[in-house]
């Protein structure tokens, strides 16, 4: 008896299905090492393998889930805009800003770590693992529209707040709430692709409320002072950094291996 | 070609697999092995979802970590548990991982629709999955692996769950697929492969043990399988002595399958033609469980083969 023993298959050697006709194995071959050829190179640009992925995909199968998404953005927004009427009605305008740049995350974050913690405890994960776009390409595409969606909501959020404070500035708020939903938008997702540990994963989520409580209370005037003090231009850069970082992040999902599954 | 090439692979401290070098052309193999010999960890690293700790695997000649989307393109899997939306029909699911495999709606709709009828699901393909048994939900697996029309097909234990028609169509399905894709399929049932699978791999403490076609492996106990009567009394030395692969207990004593290694044979034991399955109980007999079991239950018989292959 002889270990790792290795036999070469021929088609030749099985008579029995002569009678049915063989596809030229040479030709399959020789198809199958071109795909394999074209490809292997260059990846394509960020944008066009989000673009083909969209095309490909449509709304239907990339948010299977809507309805679920849906709920959560609603229930999401119940809650911002009853602790707005609270704060609207308790705060001073920096109380208010503190506040927008506090909350602002909250949408983005609610519908992303749902969809993480979901991700690989799905039965599904393994068969959509082995796709073509599988389930982190589809991820990154679903990551960049949870934050275009939360955006929006967000602005429109700010914007309701401004006309019913009457005492704040719109450019200054949308400003504020763009930058602190990219900001921690951004370090949520590098925290989900280098995070080796769930601590490690979501700890910015409990960090993140804890640490602009913590110094609003330890250093009310400081904290409240820096963010309405922190001049437009510097808001607009903050918000170009995390941007980068964010859709840097998004792209790397699309070649993400994960070490376990 | 697909070859694995010097692959280890550990979870955290445990060796599971080990030194593993394998290449598969067009066929069918069968991977057979005990629970927990590293089956379905090797298949998900053939497909692509486990990294290798060690070593690498390629398809025609480049890593298929390399080529990533390409490779799955090229790939069907299905893996050793099935997961599905409960609330989406079969037809919507197989839709759906059809558009995530990059085909086309037309084409998505249509293959569907043949492949669940080929796995004899066209009538029920447009109630919800939740009412599913779990041999339909299992042939919903099969389906969904030969969407793409893939050149690589990896399924882990398919038949699990299936019944004895199911079975025998499944393995006729098998010998069609092989013809032109490279299938690789474990399980531990000796019957799905025996008959079908061009190469059989024997796995055993985490490294390849055999990977031969099923007759060669057969041979390895060629003229050293008998059956014979034991009496009550020597039966218990009996066990000690030979490896028993089946007995069934009788009035007049005990029928034993048994594997005699030595020169020597005895006048009423009779040779028999060594099949596949015991190959498997002899490669992965335990002594330590068999002695568990005989002081637990002393009068059941003790092989797994519980007389099945005895005259
Ligand atoms: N995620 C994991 N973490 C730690 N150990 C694991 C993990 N998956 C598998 N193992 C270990 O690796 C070994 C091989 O497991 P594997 O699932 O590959 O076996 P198998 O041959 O498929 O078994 P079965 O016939 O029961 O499906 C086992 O000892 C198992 O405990
Ligand atoms: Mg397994």
């Amino acid at each position: 008896m002889k270990n790792n023993r290795e036999t070469q298959l021929r088609s030749g050697e099985r008579p029995a299905f002569d009678d049915i006709d063989y596809p030229d194995e040479r030709d399959i071959r020789l198809h199958v090492a071109s795909i394999v050829d074209e490809a292997l190179p260059v990846r394509p640009s960020f944008s066009s393998q989000v673009g083909a992925m969209y095309r490909q995909l449509g709304f239907r199968h990339l948010f299977r889930d809507l309805t679920e998404i849906v709920f959560v953005l609603a229930l999401g927004l119940g809650v911002l805009v009853f602790m707005a009427l609270f704060v609207l009605s308790n705060a001073d305008t920096e109380g208010i800003y503190a506040f927008i740049f506090i909350v602002s995350p909250l949408l983005y974050l609610a519908v992303s770590v749902i969809f993480f913690a979901d991700l690989r405890r799905r039965d599904t994960y393994q068969v959509e693992m082995s796709c073509r776009y599988n389930v982190y390409q589809l991820a990154s595409l679903r990551m960049l529209t949870f934050a275009a969606v939360s955006l929006v909501l967000n602005i429109g959020f700010v914007c309701w707040i401004a006309i019913a404070s009457q005492q704040v500035d719109i450019l200054r708020g949308v400003l504020l709430s763009v930058s602190s939903l990219f900001l921690f938008a951004a370090a949520f997702l590098y925290g989900q692709l280098r995070g080796r540990t769930a601590a490690s994963r979501y700890g910015l989520v409990g960090l993140w409320p804890l640490l602009n409580v913590g110094l609003w209370i330890a250093q009310p005037h400081g904290y409240l002072g820096l963010l309405s003090s922190i001049p437009v231009y510097a808001y607009a850069a903050l918000i170009l950094l995390g941007a980068a970082v964010y859709v840097g992040q998004a792209r790397r999902l699309l070649y993400f291996k994960p070490k376990l599954t | 070609m697909l070859t694995v090439h010097a692959v280890s692979r550990r979870y955290g401290n445990d060796l599971a697999l080990e030194g593993i070098d394998l290449s598969f052309e067009n066929g069918v193999y069968g991977l057979l092995a005990p629970n927990g010999a590293g089956k379905t960890t090797l298949l998900k690293m053939l497909a692509g979802l486990l990294p290798p700790s060690e070593g690498e695997i390629s398809y025609e000649g480049k890593s298929i970590a390399a080529l990533d989307e390409k490779y799955r393109m090229q790939l069907g899997y299905l893996p050793q548990r099935f997961g599905y939306y409960p609330s989406d029909t079969p037809l919507k699911y197989m839709q759906y991982l059809a558009a995530i495999k990059g085909m086309g709606r037309k084409e998505a709709l249509e293959r569907s629709e043949l492949l669940l009828e080929a796995v004899a699901l066209g009538e029920v393909k447009r109630k919800k999955m939740k009412t599913f048994s779990g041999g339909m939900i299992q042939r919903v697996g099969i389906a969904q692996a030969l969407l793409n029309d893939p050149r690589v097909l990896i399924l882990d234990e398919p038949t699990g769950g299936l019944d004895p028609k199911e079975r025998a169509r499944f393995r006729s399905l098998l010998t069609k697929l092989g013809r032109e894709r490279i299938v690789i399929l474990s399980t531990h049932v000796v019957s799905d492969v025996e008959s079908v699978a061009n190469e059989i791999v024997l796995l055993k403490n985490g490294r390849v043990f055999a990977k031969d076609k099923p007759e060669d492996i057969c041979a390895m106990l060629a003229g050293k399988v008998y059956e014979t009567k034991v009496p009550d009394t020597e039966a218990e030395a009996f066990r000690k002595n030979y490896p028993i692969l089946a007995e069934r207990g009788e009035a007049d004593g005990w029928q034993m399958r048994f594997v005699s290694e030595g020169e020597k044979t005895l006048p009423h034991w009779e040779p028999m033609k060594p099949g596949l399955e015991d190959v498997f109980l002899y490669v992965y007999r335990d002594r330590e469980r068999q002695t568990a079991e005989q002081r637990l239950f002393p009068r059941e018989p003790v092989g797994v083969g519980e007389g099945g292959r005895l005259r």
